[in-house]
């Protein structure tokens, strides 16, 4: 799925002002603690957290994530947004629990791959 | 006969991957004796390899400096240590760097970690990426720390990232605590009331400077004998008359 798929389908709210429409998403990865994500989460993921300090960019970016989620309505700070834009990182915001966007996440990724 | 020291327990060097590289020894020792703070608190991320520096460098000032630690738990909560010389601080920090993910800094993304001697200059960069949480809970560092005599202060109770009760909502029952540290950005009042914090748990302000300028806060200031770690650990505890008074 790419970037753009992603935003329309989970009607998401961009928080930066530009991101790569064609960028994949390979799947997804939610926790709010940034060390296991550190540990745990894997190139191209989506991530869904409710954290917002701008230590979250920095995590996405050495991990090479294709994205971060915030969800539940949590106000992202001016500076996690600078930081976002610099590190080329696209912050979506929403008002979904992470339960729901992890639950049509999860269909729209593995859902639409069938069985074989 | 006790005296008031404005005390600064919550200061980054520029160990801190997150601070500026003009927190080195002078800078921080000017700053504070422009500011007639007394006491200072070296604490960095899950590191203390500057407070050396500091404290030779406090030589030539009326200032002390207390060796300490911003650990962060398990939990991502952060957590003042302090412990009462700088070889029972090493020995934590062994404990610590036993304790961290085996992952280099990336400077680019969290910033340098500068190690600097006591004349401030820049000897080296610790590798290990200090912007991490330990494996050990926030339980686990309590007793540690208990058990090797020092003191718990958890970090800027009132912040929603990386604090105690921003991770878990509460203060875990049993955790051995000497104060609690509420940021700049409120009151003691307003703390005490917002998050139902009793009496029976001292409050400290400090400024947790990553930046010169955000050392300007002086707000603590403990009544005690001698500046030095028994006498901050009596005040803490409002034991013989000694006590913490924050001026907002």
């Amino acid at each position: 799925m790419t970037l753009l798929e992603l935003k329309e389908k989970l009607e998401l709210k961009l928080l930066t002002s530009k991101m790569d429409d064609n960028r994949q998403v390979d799947g997804g990865y939610a926790s709010d603690l940034l060390s296991w994500v550190m540990a745990h989460a894997r190139e191209n993921q989506i991530w869904v957290t409710i954290q917002s300090h701008q230590n979250v960019i920095a995590v996405a970016s050495l991990l090479g994530l294709a994205g971060v989620i915030v969800a539940e309505g949590v106000e992202v700070d001016a500076s996690t947004i600078n930081k976002a834009e610099e590190e080329n990182i696209p912050i979506f915001a929403t008002n979904k629990s992470i339960f729901e966007i992890c639950g049509i996440l999860y269909n729209l990724l593995l859902g639409s791959r069938g069985k074989c | 006969m006790l005296k008031p020291y404005p005390a600064d327990l919550h200061i980054h060097t520029c160990l801190s991957p997150c601070a500026d590289e003009e927190m080195n020894p002078a800078n921080i020792l000017n700053m504070a004796k422009l500011m007639g703070t007394k006491i200072i608190g070296i604490c960095d991320h899950n590191s203390a390899k500057n407070v050396s520096s500091v404290q030779e460098a406090a030589k030539h000032y009326d200032i002390t400096v207390i060796p300490g630690m911003e650990v962060e738990s398990a939990e991502e909560a952060h957590l003042l240590v302090f412990f009462e010389d700088l070889k029972t601080m090493m020995k934590w920090q062994d404990y610590v760097y036993g304790h961290l993910p085996l992952r280099k800094n990336n400077p680019k993304l969290f910033g340098k970690q500068q190690i600097v001697d006591k004349d401030s200059n820049v000897t080296g960069e610790e590798d290990l990426m200090l912007i991490s949480a330990i494996s050990a809970t926030a339980g686990e560092i309590s007793q540690k720390v208990f058990d090797m005599g020092g003191m718990l202060v958890p970090a800027h109770i009132d912040r929603k990232s990386y604090s105690l009760l921003g991770q878990l909502g509460f203060i875990p029952e049993g955790l051995k605590i000497n104060a609690l540290e509420i940021s700049r950005n409120i009151s003691e009042k307003e703390a005490r009331s917002k998050f139902g914090i009793s009496d029976d748990y001292c409050l400290i302000i400090s400024s947790d400077a990553h930046r010169l300028r955000e050392m300007v806060f002086q707000k603590t200031f403990l009544y005690i004998k001698e500046p030095n770690f028994f006498e901050i650990k009596k005040a803490f505890e409002a034991l013989e008359g000694r006590r913490v008074v924050i001026k907002d």
